[in-house]
């Protein structure tokens, strides 16, 4: 039997809009405990295997429930511009990330900087792709969604 | 969102306080509270509520003209 709730519907909203905001404040301080673990030299998968299983499922439902619904985003477009700028952003942010851990640890600066360019490289073509694949999908999904008949289109084929 | 005054003019003819209302549709009076201020835009269902409780209708609450910029 479904239990009543407690909530009103405004109460609700209210509820759904704090669960929201933890949910970001998880997924965000997960984020900054791996990067924080790996500058500490804590970086194997005896010290990050919880964090990283945690947002792997958090991030794998969201993408999942989002590509259900045929919902990118609130503000950004799924295009190729987009997608190039929001992959430079990350390997440029993991590129330095890298540089600097890399020189902390080694004091070599031309290794830094080469460990540097080369994750730069490497994870602004891996996000690239990864949301060139993840755009087309959601397209086809959208499509699928906006095409499809409407309810009163289906009753109708089912009753006659 | 503007101020509901007509709900809360309503609710006054009725003798009722937000309390009141909100006990007799079942909401916290938070919500009505809301509501009346233009805080909380309230789904069709709970303005059905409350103009069945206020005896009137949805259009006496809760119609709006449209403004300028939302043509």
């Amino acid at each position: 039997m479904k239990k009543k709730s407690n909530l009103d519907e405004m109460q609700e909203k209210k509820l759904l809009k704090i669960e929201h905001n933890a949910c970001w404040i998880a997924f965000w301080g997960l984020f900054a405990a791996i990067y924080i673990q790996i500058a500490l030299g804590n970086g194997g998968i005896e010290h990050l295997g919880g964090e990283l299983v945690v947002m792997l499922i958090q991030s794998v439902y969201i993408y999942a429930g989002c590509m259900k619904n045929g919902i990118w985003d609130r503000k950004l477009n799924p295009n190729f511009t987009t997608n190039l700028i929001i992959s430079l952003i990350t390997g440029l942010g993991l590129g330095i990330f890298w540089a600097l851990v890399s020189y902390h640890r080694y004091h070599a600066l031309a290794g830094s900087l080469a460990a540097g360019i080369f994750i730069f490289l490497s994870t602004t073509g891996a996000v690239l792709l990864l949301l060139s694949l993840t755009t087309a999908a959601y397209k086809r999904r959208k499509k699928k969604l906006e095409d499809g008949p409407d309810d009163d289109e289906n009753e109708m084929e089912k009753s006659s | 969102m503007a101020k509901n005054i007509n709900l809360k003019v309503a609710r006054a003819k009725k003798d009722m306080t937000q309390k009141d209302l909100a006990d007799a549709i079942g909401v916290s009076r938070q919500t009505i509270n809301a509501i009346e201020k233009g805080e909380y835009n309230p789904t069709v269902k709970l303005c059905l509520k409350i103009c069945w409780a206020l005896d009137t209708k949805l259009d006496d609450l809760f119609w709006e003209e449209q403004h300028e910029e939302e043509k």
